[in-house]
């Protein structure tokens, strides 16, 4: 996304204005300029570099173990993966390339490939960047972005802090992740524009708001059992595969505190360690600072006609969000996420009653090719079995037999947790992880739960890459930040993240019951 | 009234299928595992070997599904002596009975080789294609079910195309895994149980071993390409002005 020229207005006023002047921006599909010469090396090899890993993973002989489609679609996910991390053209270029490779490779039929285009999650993404232009066209979201700043926004430290307490509180009621990112984006948008981070110029700000929401979205999900429907995947096979009956506290009290002090450490050390914020940036980059956006905000009076519509669409679409267990009981139908969106949409276009024509509602295909691409690579390691070859490959060269528990553990959350790396998909990640680890441990001779319930809790830190979730593709169209920041900042977030499952079963899961001794041996 | 119907199904199946010629009234043996193996031959015939475990009953006839309706050069390479067998053609697959001498009072193994024509279709531009599909039209369970395949030499899986019972949610392993057969790539479909009606399938596109070239030229052809047309990508910033 791209704030309309604000870096040419001359007084401070005039540069607020555009910065807030949101109803300019458009989703821009201009690829993001190199920054120094490192970078400039990485694109100009990683074209190449890409092609060499295709042909390394297309050629090798890796055994019986592996059929040839699953290894045309390790290559071919590979060769992407190098793209868009060394970005040599635009993503959405990448995700062609790589949809034309999956069927010419045979990784994935045409069907399949063509598919993805009408999957939920394009579906709702679309739909909440229609929701997100009625947000900015009603100027409901600078009224928000403007009260936000007013009230938490005189630091950058506390203005990040503010976006986290807003996604903690948004986490238990919206189970949708996408539908999460969107509803926030355009307030991220005009925070960050205010801290001086835009598109043309991203700045250490920006890339701490974009990423600490994107890690808080995903990371957040994990406090409750509901937060995600992986994870009710995850206490289904808990509960008929290991023989564990979790209730809803059984898991909000080992998943809570995870995720909320992973998220607090991450709001810490990424304005110190990984993007760190300069002096100068730590304060609004306004001319006049806080007393014009004070002014700007009680310059915007009551609430128009405009914004209350908006609140009603929005307060609808948010309520079916959040009461979508109701659904089949008050209506006979279970409304989803997008059909809730849909609903949104229909009446923000309807004509006289809604507030948008099309033409203004901005869709960014170059976005929705690229998720397509994303997750046709996804469905392909899925379909054919690679993902799965890739999982149990990892866990076959571990001999786990002879070691203590907690070492046996301490590599079963490594792989369940970097794993998100291998696949698009949490529920299928879910679907292969959660079994093979209830299986193992118990061939172990070890509790399954002990295993398989830190592991679920790994099931939502889908952080590492743009393509690793669903508001990992919408977060990174805004162009503040680059795969490689993505993966630094999510591998971060990840690691934090072991290292407190790894605390906990030494210590607090073990109290509650549900680990054994940290270096006891299996029975 | 779906499952009626299915069950009048079953039972019609079964009773067009008929006895063997030397079949005798009485009720099956109970089987308790059922292994097929295939060694695939290049020409798509494959040799047949297919052993079944009888637990000790007072029955002397087996009867079990059979993926074809015919077996050629085939002969019991282990049963008890005076052991005949039968296969009755039904369709497009059929039935085998194995009468044994008398009813086995301990449990026994039973091993049946031959060759069956046309597992594997004809060489063409997409590769060739292998299925072999059984339904346990037999009263009672079919208990510990594999399918072990070795694919032809100079053949692999390019892909798994079909493999029925489709594994359970609680099912830790997929329900057909590749693997080594007999030192050559293969196949082994293991269910736990095959239900009377239920059907066990596996259909697998097969590639030759080696891959053509043709991607290994058109890569480093491409790649060598991009590194000639897109120099100006590392040249200085300033001097950069349109970036691709």
């Amino acid at each position: 996304m791209t704030v309309g020229a604000p870096a040419t207005a001359a007084s401070s006023e005039d540069r607020l204005l555009a910065l807030l002047d949101m109803e300019k921006m458009t989703l821009s599909s201009a690829a993001r300029p190199a920054q120094g010469p490192s970078e400039r090396w990485m694109r100009y090899l990683g074209f190449p570099g890409g092609i060499l890993a295709f042909l390394f993973l297309y050629y090798f002989p890796f055994g019986p173990g592996l059929s040839g489609a699953a290894q045309a679609g390790i290559a071919c996910f590979v060769l992407a993966l190098v793209w868009w991390v060394t970005e040599p053209f635009p993503t959405y270029v990448t995700s062609l390339a790589l949809m034309f490779l999956l069927l010419t490779t045979g990784a994935a039929g045409a069907k399949a490939i063509m598919d993805v285009l009408g999957l939920e999650v394009i579906w709702l993404n679309l739909l909440a960047f229609i929701l997100s232009a009625m947000l900015v066209k009603t100027r409901l979201a600078r009224r928000m972005a403007l009260w936000l700043v007013v009230k938490f926004g005189a630091t950058a430290s506390w203005a990040l802090f503010a976006f986290l307490l807003l996604q903690l509180a948004l986490a238990p009621l919206i189970p949708a992740t996408a539908a999460r990112c969107v509803m926030t984006l355009p307030l991220m948008l005009v925070v960050a524009a205010i801290y001086g981070s835009t598109e043309e110029t991203p700045n250490a700000f920006g890339k701490n708001l974009m990423l600490l929401n994107l890690a808080g979205i995903s990371v957040l999900s994990s406090i409750s059992m509901t937060g995600s429907s992986a994870n009710l995947i995850a206490v289904g096979l808990i509960q008929t595969m290991g023989g564990h009956k979790l209730y809803y506290m059984d898991w909000m009290r080992v998943g809570a505190p995870i995720a909320i002090l992973s998220m607090l450490s991450m709001w810490f050390l990424g304005p110190r360690v990984l993007f760190r914020i300069p002096e100068e940036e730590r304060t609004p980059r306004i001319p006049g600072g806080m007393d014009v956006v004070r002014q700007k905000y009680l310059e915007m009076g009551p609430l128009a006609a405009g914004e209350k519509k908006a609140i009603a669409i929005f307060g609808l679409v948010l309520f079916l969000w959040m009461t979508d267990v109701f659904h089949l009981r008050w209506f006979g139908v279970e409304i989803s996420a997008p059909f809730a969106a849909l609903l949104g949409a229909l009446i923000v276009l309807f004509p006289r009653w809604g507030v948008l024509q099309w033409a203004e509602a901005d869709i960014p295909w170059h976005l929705l090719i690229f998720s397509a691409g994303a997750y046709a690579g996804g469905v392909a390691l899925d379909d054919t079995g690679a993902a799965e070859w890739a999982v149990r490959s990892m866990f076959g060269s571990f001999d786990l037999k002879s070691l203590p528990f907690g070492v046996a553990y301490t590599l079963i959350i490594c792989v369940m947790m970097y794993s998100h790396l291998l696949t698009t998909s949490k529920t299928v990640r879910t679907m292969i992880m959660i079994p093979i680890i209830i299986t193992l441990t118990r061939s172990l001779g070890w509790d399954p739960i002990s295993f398989a319930l830190p592991a679920a809790l790994c099931i939502d830190w889908v952080v590492g890459l743009p393509i690793s979730g669903k508001p990992n593709v919408i977060l990174f169209s805004t162009n503040q930040y680059s795969v490689t920041e993505n993966f630094k900042y999510g591998m971060m977030t990840c690691t934090i993240g072991v290292v407190l499952l790894v605390l906990s079963a030494a210590t607090w899961f073990h109290w509650l019951g549900i680990t054994p001794a940290f270096w006891s041996l299996p029975q | 009234m779906t499952a009626l119907a299915i069950t009048i199904l079953l039972a019609a199946v079964a009773a067009a299928s008929g006895p063997g010629p030397t079949a005798t009234p009485e009720a099956a043996s109970p089987i308790t595992a059922y292994e097929l193996r295939l060694d695939l031959r290049p020409d798509g015939s494959a040799d047949v070997a297919l052993t079944l475990r009888v637990a000790a009953s007072g029955s002397r006839t087996v009867r079990v599904p059979f993926p074809w309706s015919e077996l050629t050069e085939a002969r019991l390479a282990s049963a008890p002596p005076s052991s005949t067998y039968t296969v009755t053609p039904s369709g497009d697959r059929a039935t085998l009975s194995v009468d044994l001498p008398m009813a086995p009072s301990a449990p026994l193994e039973i091993r049946l080789i031959g060759r069956v024509k046309g597992v594997v279709s004809e060489p063409g531009p997409a590769g060739r294609s292998m299925r072999l599909a059984m339904m346990n039209v037999e009263p009672g369970t079919l208990p510990d079910l594999t399918f072990l395949i070795a694919f032809p030499e100079g053949w692999r899986a390019h892909a798994i195309r079909e493999a029925l019972p489709k594994a359970g949610k609680s099912d830790a392993a997929p329900r057909a895994v590749l693997q080594f057969v007999d030192g050559r790539p293969g196949v082994r479909l293991h269910a736990d149980a095959l239900v009377q009606g239920e059907a066990a399938s596996l259909r697998i596109d097969l590639a030759p071993t080696s891959r053509s070239p043709g991607w290994l030229i058109a890569g480093l052809a491409l790649a060598a390409l991009y590194l000639r047309s897109f120099r100006d990508l590392t040249a200085s910033m300033q001097k950069q002005k349109d970036p691709p």
